[in-house]
C-alpha cells in the first residue's frame, strides 16, 4: 500500500509542480446524513467578511478540492439545495497546507417560489399588439423605415416594399395612430427617416373600425409608428431622377417632402416620368380602397359606366414595354388633429396623363357563309387631367361611440384623338369623356356592450359620365338605308345612390360571430344618348332606334343573416340574404314596375385536414337584378362600327358557385401541389343577338338558359436537391359553353377551350451567379359550326449577378412565338438589363436601367373568337438606356 | 486492506454516481431570453433542473412567440416568416454528473430540420466582484467572465446553490439570475423560480433530433447560415420576384451578433 501512497503523492507533487506555484489545497467529500451518499454541492470558501476567496462543485462522488493562496481563519460551506447548508472553520496555515474536510449534511425541504416583474423590454406582447422599441433593433445603417421593418421579427419586408406580417399583407402602416395613404402605405414606409421613430406596434387582428375591435372575424394587421417628442416638427424627403441619352428621351424624376408634428401632419409627392411607370396606381390604392365584405362599407361597389372607349387594347406584356405614357403627378395630404376628439384629414391629387397608341390588325370574319376581311391602322393619342379630393372627419362622441364622415370629390376629363384607317378609308375620331363624382358618408358605431357593436351607415353617391362621339365618315349606309357624311353621339349615364345600413355583430362567448344585417339601397339611372347622322355639317337626322332617354331605379330592401362557427380543424360560414326589390322603369313616357323577391344562400368551409392537406370550398347561389345597361331599348354605339343594346325589361339572373381549393404539402416541401376547381352554372344568362357584316356589328342582349363554366388550375412544385434547383410545373385548364345568335341563325353553341401548361426551373447556387429559365404554351380552340385553334409559346432565360452589397446586375430575356403566325413575324426577342451601384448607403444610389435592348419594335398577337380570327400589331416602347441617381435628405 | 476496500468503495459511488436523481427534486427557472440573430428576438425560456442535470429551454413549442411561421405563395408573390420551434425546442442540456453537454437547435420550420451536437464542456473561469444587487428578494452577487470571445456579466445568487445559469452560462457557486455580455448581445433575466415541482412536468430528458452535427458543422453552418437559407429559397421563388431578388447585406463581421464568436480551436 506504501507504493501506492508514495506513487499518489508523487503525482500530487507532479501537478503541484506543474501549477508552477504553490497553493493550500483543502480537499474531502459531502455526503447525505442518511445513505452517506456523495452530494452535488457547491462548496465556497468565504473570508470572516463574507468574501468569496474560492469555490468549486462536488465531483460524482461528493468529493471535492479546493485551492487558495490565502493564509489565516476561513469559512467553507458546502451548500446544496435540498439540504441543509453547513459551513466549518477552518485554518490554513501556509501554502503548503492539506486540510481535509468531511461534510455531512442533513436534508431540507426547501421551498422557492419567486416571480419578478422587470421593466423596459424591447418587446412588450399585449393582447393583439405586439410593441417593438425602435432603439432596440437599430444598428446604425438605418435611413428609411422600411429598413428598420426589415429587422424585426416576423415582419416581412418584400422587395417591392410590400409588408406582410404572418403572410397578411399590413391595412395600413400610422404615424402617430393616424392613417394617411391607406393602402398606399409604401410611400411612407419607403421615404420616411427612422430617426424619429420611437416603437412600432403591429396590431393584429386590426379592425379598421376601432369599435369592432375583437367582435369582428378579423386577421387584419396594421403598423402604427409612435414618434419621439423632439422629432416632431421636422422637414424631410428624397428626389429621384433619371435620363436617357440614347433615341428618344426618357425620363424620370420624382419627390417626396414630409413633416409630422403632434398637431399636423404632412406628406407631398411629385412624379414626372415617361418611362411607363405608373405612379397613380399606388395611389389608386388610396382613392378607392377595396374592402370587401366589411361592415359600414356601404355603396363601395356602385359606380357608373361608361358606354364608349376607344378601343386602347394593349398586348399581354408588362407595362414598361406598352405604355407609351407621358405623366405628372403632384399629391398633397394632411392629418389635423382638431381638437382630442375631432380630426380632419385632407388628401388631394391632380394628375395628367398623356398615352400614345399604335396599332395595325387584321380581322378576318367568317359568319355562317359570309366572310370578310377587315384591316385597321389606328394611330391614337389620349390625354387624361384628374383632380382628386378627400375629406375624412372623425368625431369620438363617447368612448364607445364613433362618428365619421368622408367626403369625396373627383374630376376627370379624358380627351382621345384617334386617325383610324379602315379599309383604306381615314376615319377621324374624336371622344371626350368626363367623369364627376361627389360621394358622401357617414357611418355611427356604437359599441353598446363589450361583445355587441351596431352600426348605422348611410351613403350618397352621385356621378356622371356624359360623353361626346365624332367620327368624321359615315360607314354605315347599309344599316341606316340613307346617307350621311358624318355621325355624332352624344351619351350620359348619371347615377345616383343613396342607401342606409343597420349592422349588428355579437360575438359569443365560444368564438362564434352572430351577423344581423338589414338596410335599403336606392340606385336611380338616368341614361341619355342620342346618334346624330349629319348631312354638311348642320342638318342632322336622330335615326330612330337609336335615342334612349330613360330613368331606371332599383329600390333594395333586404336583411342578411350570418354565422360564423369555429370548430377543431374547420371553420364553417353560413349565410342567409333576403332580398325585396322594387324595379322601375320609365322608358319614353311609359313607366313599368316589378316587385321581385328572392333568398341568396351561401356555405363555406375551410377544413384543415392535417399539416399536409387543407381544403377550402364554397357553394353559393346568387341572383343578379339587371342593371341599367341591361335594360335600355334604343342601340348605342359603342365603337367606330359596333352598337349594341340592352334587353328592355327586367330581369334577375340566378347562378350558382361551387370552388373547391385543395393544397398538398406545404410551399417548402420537397413536393408541393395546389389545385383550384370552379364550377360556374349560369342558369339564365345575358347573351348577344347580334348582326355583323363588314362595316357594322350590331349586337342586342338575349336571355338563354344554361350556361356552364369549369376551370382547372395546379401547379407541383419539386425541388432537385442535386441539381439545387427547383422545377415548378403549371397545369390549367376551363371550358366555357354557351349559346348565342348570329346574324339571324338559330342558336348556335360556342365551346371556348384554354390549356396553358408550362415549366420553370430556378437555381439556387451559392456564388455571385444565378438562372431562372421558363417556357410556357398555351392552347386555345373556339368551336361553333367550325372548329379554330392555335398555340403560342413564351420561354424565358434570367440571369442574375450579385457582386456584392453595393453592385449587381440582372439580366432578363424573353421569347414570344405564336403558332399561328407566318415564319418571319412569328417570333419576338426582348433584352432587358438593370443595374444598381450604392455610392453612400442610404443617401446616394446609381442606377442603370436599359428597356428593349434588342430594340423589338413591334409586337404582333394572334387571337380568335366565335365570329373572327385577328392579328394585331402594336408598336412598343423603344430600346433606352436611364441612367437614375437617387438622393434622400 | 482497510484502505483498498474504501478506494473500491470510492469506486464504487463513482460509477453509480449521484444517486439522488432517482429522489427526484426538480425544479425551474424562467428567463427572458434575448436571441440575437440578424433581427433580435426576444423569447421566454425556461431551466429545467435536478439535482445534476440542468436543462436550458427556448423556442420550444407552446412558449412566448413574436409571430407565427408562414410561406404563403399566390403565384405572383411570396411571404416569408420563418419561427423556430418545436415539440422539444431548443436546448442546451448539461449532465454535471458525466460532464456531458448537448446543445440542440429546434426545427426551423419549412427550413431546417432539427438538429444536435455535443459541445466541449468548458469551465469558465469567473472572477467574482464584490459588487450585490437584489433580484426579486434574491440577493445576488456580481461574476465576470469569458466564454467564447465574449465577456458576460453574470449576477447568481447563493441562496440557491447550484452551479446552472441560462444557456451555456453556469459554474457558479449558486444559480445566475441575470447575465448580460459587454456588448449587449447577450442578455437573460429572471422572471421566476418554482421548486420543487413534479418532475413530470419538467423536461429532463436528454434531447434527440432529425440530424446530429458535430461542434465543428455547427459552427460552418452558423457562418453561412444566409447561404443555407438562400440556397432553400432560391430556387423556388416565382420569376417575377427571382429577378429582382439578392441576397441580404452579408455582414461584414458574420459572428458579429452571435454568442460565440471564438472557439476553441480558432485561439
Amino acid at each position: 500500500m506504501g507504493k501506492i501512497s508514495s506513487f499518489i503523492f508523487f503525482l500530487l507533487l507532479f501537478s503541484i509542480h506543474r501549477n508552477g506555484c504553490a497553493q493550500a489545497v483543502t480537499s474531502g467529500s459531502v455526503t447525505d446524513v442518511e445513505t452517506s451518499k456523495g452530494v452535488f454541492a457547491s462548496v465556497v470558501l468565504k473570508d470572516e467578511n463574507g468574501k468569496i476567496l474560492a469555490y468549486t462543485n462536488t465531483k460524482n462522488d461528493g468529493l471535492f478540492e479546493l485551492k487558495s493562496n490565502n493564509i489565516g481563519v476561513f469559512y467553507l460551506t458546502a451548500s446544496s439545495l435540498s439540504y441543509q447548508a453547513q459551513t466549518q472553520k477552518i485554518t490554513i496555515e501556509d501554502s503548503t497546507s492539506q486540510l481535509k474536510i468531511e461534510f455531512v449534511l442533513n436534508p431540507k425541504t426547501t421551498e422557492l417560489k419567486e416571480v419578478v416583474i422587470s421593466a423596459s423590454k424591447p418587446i412588450t406582447v399585449k393582447k393583439d399588439t405586439i410593441v417593438f422599441d425602435a432603439a432596440s433593433f437599430l444598428e446604425g445603417n438605418e435611413q428609411v423605415i422600411e429598413d428598420l421593418l426589415k429587422k424585426i421579427p416576423g415582419l416581412d419586408v418584400l422587395q417591392d416594399g410590400t409588408i406582410k406580417v404572418g403572410g397578411n399583407e399590413v391595412e395600413k402602416v400610422m404615424v402617430d395612430g393616424d392613417d394617411f395613404f391607406d393602402r398606399g402605405y409604401k410611400m411612407l414606409t419607403k421615404n420616411m427617416p427612422v430617426s424619429p421613430i420611437d416603437k412600432i406596434e403591429i396590431h393584429e387582428n386590426y379592425s379598421n373600425n376601432k369599435h369592432l375591435k375583437g367582435i369582428e372575424n378579423s386577421n387584419k394587421v396594421a403598423l402604427n409608428l409612435t414618434l419621439k417628442e423632439e422629432a416632431k416638427r421636422v422637414w424631410f424627403g428624397n428626389v429621384t431622377g433619371g435620363y436617357s441619352l440614347i433615341s428618344n428621351p426618357n425620363f424620370e424624376l420624382k419627390s417626396n417632402l414630409m413633416n409630422f408634428g403632434s398637431k399636423a401632419k404632412h406628406f407631398f409627392l411629385g412624379n414626372m416620368n415617361n418611362i411607363g411607370y405608373d405612379a397613380v396606381g399606388n395611389i389608386n390604392h388610396l382613392i378607392r380602397p377595396f374592402r370587401f365584405n366589411e361592415p359600414g362599407t356601404i355603396g363601395d361597389n356602385q359606380s357608373v359606366n361608361n358606354l364608349l372607349t376607344l378601343n386602347h387594347e394593349l398586348p399581354k406584356l408588362s407595362q414598361k414595354r406598352v405604355n407609351l405614357n407621358n405623366s405628372k403627378l403632384l399629391s398633397l395630404n394632411s392629418i389635423y388633429t382638431l381638437s382630442d376628439k375631432v380630426k380632419l384629414k385632407t388628401l388631394g391629387f391632380l394628375n395628367r396623363d398623356d398615352f400614345d397608341f399604335f396599332r395595325t390588325s387584321t380581322q378576318q370574319f367568317s359568319v355562317g357563309n359570309s366572310s370578310f376581311l377587315n384591316s385597321e391602322d389606328f394611330v391614337g393619342h389620349k390625354s387624361q387631367l384628374t383632380g382628386f379630393g378627400k375629406l375624412d372627419l372623425t368625431y369620438d362622441i363617447s368612448k364607445n361611440k364613433t362618428l365619421e364622415y368622408v367626403g369625396k370629390f373627383n374630376h376627370t376629363n379624358e380627351q382621345n384623338r384617334s386617325d383610324l384607317t379602315f379599309n383604306g378609308d381615314l376615319l377621324i375620331e374624336r371622344l371626350n369623356s368626363n367623369n364627376q363624382l361627389l360621394d358622401q358618408k357617414l357611418v355611427l358605431s356604437n359599441r353598446f356592450q363589450e361583445t355587441k357593436v351596431f352600426l348605422l351607415s348611410g351613403r350618397y353617391i352621385q356621378e356622371k359620365t356624359p360623353q361626346e362621339y365624332a367620327i368624321n365618315k359615315f360607314i354605315q349606309e347599309d344599316l341606316f338605308g340613307q346617307k350621311a357624311s358624318n355621325t355624332k353621339q352624344f351619351s350620359q349615364n348619371a347615377m345616383e345612390f343613396a342607401g342606409v345600413e343597420a349592422h349588428l355583430m355579437d360575438k359569443k362567448k365560444n368564438g362564434d360571430l352572430f351577423e344581423l344585417k338589414a338596410g335599403n339601397q336606392l340606385r336611380i339611372d338616368d341614361l341619355n344618348t342620342h346618334l346624330e347622322l349629319l348631312h354638311n355639317a348642320d342638318e342632322a337626322v336622330l335615326p330612330a332606334g337609336y335615342q334612349n332617354k330613360l330613368t331606371y331605379s332599383t329600390n333594395d330592401l333586404y336583411a342578411s343573416i350570418k354565422y360564423h362557427k369555429k370548430l377543431k380543424n374547420t371553420f364553417l360560414i353560413a349565410e342567409t340574404d333576403l332580398h325585396q326589390l322594387l324595379n322601375r322603369l320609365e322608358n319614353e313616357g311609359s313607366v313599368t314596375h316589378q316587385t321581385p323577391f328572392f333568398l341568396v344562400p351561401k356555405l363555406g368551409m375551410n377544413w384543415k385536414i392535417n399539416e399536409k392537406n387543407k381544403v377550402i370550398s364554397t357553394y353559393s347561389k346568387s341572383t343578379t337584378n339587371a342593371g341599367i345597361l341591361d335594360v335600355y331599348t334604343g342601340f348605342v354605339q359603342t365603337g367606330f362600327r359596333s352598337f349594341t343594346k340592352g334587353l328592355g325589361e327586367f330581369n334577375q339572373l340566378n347562378s350558382s358557385t361551387a370552388f373547391l381549393h385543395y393544397t398538398l404539402g406545404s410551399w417548402s416541401d420537397k413536393f408541393f401541389a395546389n389545385a383550384i376547381i370552379t364550377h360556374v352554372s349560369n342558369h339564365d344568362f345575358l347573351s348577344t343577338n347580334s348582326l355583323i357584316a363588314q362595316n357594322f356589328s350590331q349586337s342586342e342582349k338575349i336571355i338563354i338558359k344554361d350556361r356552364e363554366a369549369l376551370s382547372f388550375s395546379g401547379t407541383i412544385d419539386r425541388s432537385i436537391k442535386a441539381l439545387k434547383t427547383n422545377l415548378k410545373i403549371n397545369l390549367g385548364a376551363s371550358q366555357t359553353n354557351f349559346k348565342n345568335k348570329v346574324n339571324s341563325a338559330e342558336l348556335r353553341e360556342v365551346k371556348i377551350f384554354n390549356a396553358d401548361y408550362g415549366f420553370e426551373l430556378r437555381s439556387g447556387f451559392n456564388g455571385i451567379f444565378n438562372l431562372n429559365l421558363g417556357s410556357k404554351w398555351n392552347f386555345n380552340q373556339v368551336e361553333t359550326t367550325s372548329k379554330n385553334s392555335f398555340t403560342d409559346n413564351m420561354s424565358f432565360l434570367d440571369l442574375s449577378f450579385v457582386f456584392n452589397d453595393r453592385l449587381n446586375f440582372q439580366m432578363q430575356t424573353e421569347r414570344y412565338f405564336f403558332g399561328n403566325l407566318d415564319k418571319g413575324i412569328n417570333q419576338y426577342y426582348f433584352l432587358d438589363l438593370e443595374g444598381r451601384y450604392v455610392v453612400k448607403e442610404n443617401k446616394l444610389t446609381l442606377f442603370l436601367s436599359g428597356n428593349n435592348l434588342f430594340n423589338t419594335k413591334t409586337f404582333r398577337n394572334y387571337s380568335i373568337s366565335d365570329i373572327s380570327i385577328s392579328q394585331t400589331e402594336f408598336r412598343l416602347m423603344p430600346r433606352y438606356l436611364l441612367f437614375k441617381a437617387e438622393y434622400r435628405f | 486492506m482497510k484502505n483498498l476496500i474504501f478506494l473500491l468503495f470510492c469506486f464504487l459511488i463513482a460509477l453509480q454516481g449521484f444517486s439522488q436523481s432517482s429522489t427526484g427534486t426538480c425544479g425551474q427557472v424562467n428567463y427572458d431570453y434575448i436571441i440575437q440573430t440578424e433581427k433580435l428576438y426576444q423569447t421566454n425560456s425556461i431551466l429545467y433542473f435536478n439535482d445534476f442535470i440542468s436543462k436550458f429551454v427556448f423556442e420550444k413549442t407552446g412558449m412566448l412567440h413574436n409571430s407565427e411561421s408562414s410561406i404563403k405563395s399566390d403565384g405572383i408573390g411570396i411571404s416569408l416568416s420563418f419561427v423556430t420551434e418545436d415539440e422539444q425546442g431548443s436546448a442546451v442540456f448539461r449532465n454535471f454528473n458525466s460532464q456531458k453537454i448537448i446543445v440542440r437547435k429546434a426545427r426551423t420550420q419549412k427550413l431546417f430540420e432539427s438538429f444536435q451536437y455535443d459541445d466541449t464542456w468548458i469551465d469558465i473561469d469567473w472572477e467574482i466582484k464584490a459588487d450585490t444587487t437584489r433580484i426579486g428578494n434574491f440577493k445576488c452577487q456580481k461574476a465576470v467572465g469569458k466564454f467564447r470571445g465574449r465577456t458576460y456579466t453574470a449576477w447568481f445568487t447563493e441562496e440557491i446553490p447550484l452551479p446552472y445559469g441560462p444557456w451555456k452560462l453556469h459554474g457558479l457557486p449558486g444559480l445566475i439570475l441575470e447575465a448580460v455580455d459587454s456588448e449587449k448581445v447577450f442578455k437573460a433575466s429572471f422572471q421566476g423560480i418554482t421548486y420543487p415541482m413534479a418532475c413530470e412536468d419538467s423536461d429532463l430528458n436528454v434531447p434527440t433530433a432529425a440530424e446530429t452535427k458535430t461542434l465543428v458543422e455547427f459552427v460552418e453552418f452558423m457562418d453561412n447560415y444566409n447561404d443555407h437559407v438562400l440556397k432553400v429559397f432560391q430556387s423556388r421563388i416565382p420569376r417575377d420576384l427571382g429577378v429582382t431578388m439578392s441576397q441580404g447585406p452579408k455582414p461584414k463581421n458574420v459572428r458579429k451578433y452571435r454568442f460565440e464568436k471564438v472557439y476553441e480551436w480558432e485561439k
